[in-house]
């Protein structure tokens, strides 16, 4: 008997590679390290600014790196922030970016924002409906997490409909076929 | 999934979050990838589709019980939409 095992094998590395490349990429050249605020060098701890203007990246896996920071870099020439540390911790925060990666050991979030949404309706790739006034909804996300969390969800659930006008967005529609995505592993 | 990524990619769509973590606390706070605009657009004026939900992405050996109102948000961006013409996405 023939056996597939080392293709299969094979195959699996293969996957397990892109899967992991894809969720981490590679830090995009050119982003900026984050610049601290203050550094203890005592406690490893680094305070990052209280606004920020760029993305950045910040890669001292032993270190501590706390936010209370405000930021919308969305449109800058930078906009993505890659964060790997042993701690990261974002306290009364409000970032806006287009990417956020962060890779840490301990991760706090509290009272804070941390948003990837889109800002602008005119991105390109999107084409005009054909008749005035009409547009369409769009897709919900995608979330997964590794735990059942009763607010997560990729879609809206409840379409708003008027007399004269149906709305929608990534959710359902009452005359469409859209839907978000919602996966938990 | 490739698709997505690639919708993420324009202005309108939302980004991409992917937090690794081995315990993740989350109090009081969102995390949202949400697509442009969030609100319901104007019928009148506007003739653009709303930008695709984004990606989120948590994996983590322990997340504490979010609390109090804390969200995970990836919506896709409102619009005025008076017909269904959408294609499927299959992962």
């Amino acid at each position: 008997m023939t056996t597939n095992l080392p293709q299969i094998s094979l195959f699996i590395l293969l996957c397990h590679f892109l899967f992991v490349q894809s969720y981490w990429p590679p830090i995009p050249t050119g982003l900026p390290e984050l610049q601290c605020e203050t550094y203890d060098e005592k406690d490893h701890t680094c305070t990052a600014p209280t606004t920020i203007h760029s993305g950045f990246y910040w890669n001292t896996t032993e270190t501590i790196v706390k936010f209370s920071t405000y930021g919308d870099i969305r449109d800058g020439t930078y906009c993505q922030i890659f964060i790997a540390a042993k701690t990261v911790a974002f306290k009364y925060s409000n970032i806006m970016s287009c990417d956020i990666y962060i890779n840490a050991t301990n991760l706090l979030i509290d009272h804070s924002s941390i948003s990837t949404t889109g800002s602008t309706l005119y991105g390109k790739g999107w084409t005009n409906s054909t008749d005035f006034g009409n547009s369409y909804a769009a897709f919900g996300g995608f979330c997964s997490n590794s735990q059942v969390l009763d607010f997560t969800y990729g879609n809206y659930d409840t379409p708003y409909t008027s007399e004269v006008e149906t709305y929608g967005s990534g959710g359902l529609n009452s005359r469409g076929y859209l839907f978000g995505f919602i996966v938990v592993t | 999934m490739v698709l997505l990524w690639l919708l993420n990619s324009f202005s309108t769509g939302g980004g991409k979050i992917v937090i690794i973590a081995e315990s993740f606390s989350l109090t009081e706070s969102a995390i949202s990838s949400n697509g442009y605009p969030e609100a319901i657009a104007d019928c009148l004026t506007t003739q653009e589709n709303g930008g695709t939900g984004g990606y989120i992405y948590i994996q983590s050996d322990y997340i504490y019980p979010p609390k109090d109102s804390s969200s995970f948000e990836a919506r896709g961006g409102m619009s005025c939409s008076q017909d269904s013409n959408f294609f499927s996405l299959i992962f």
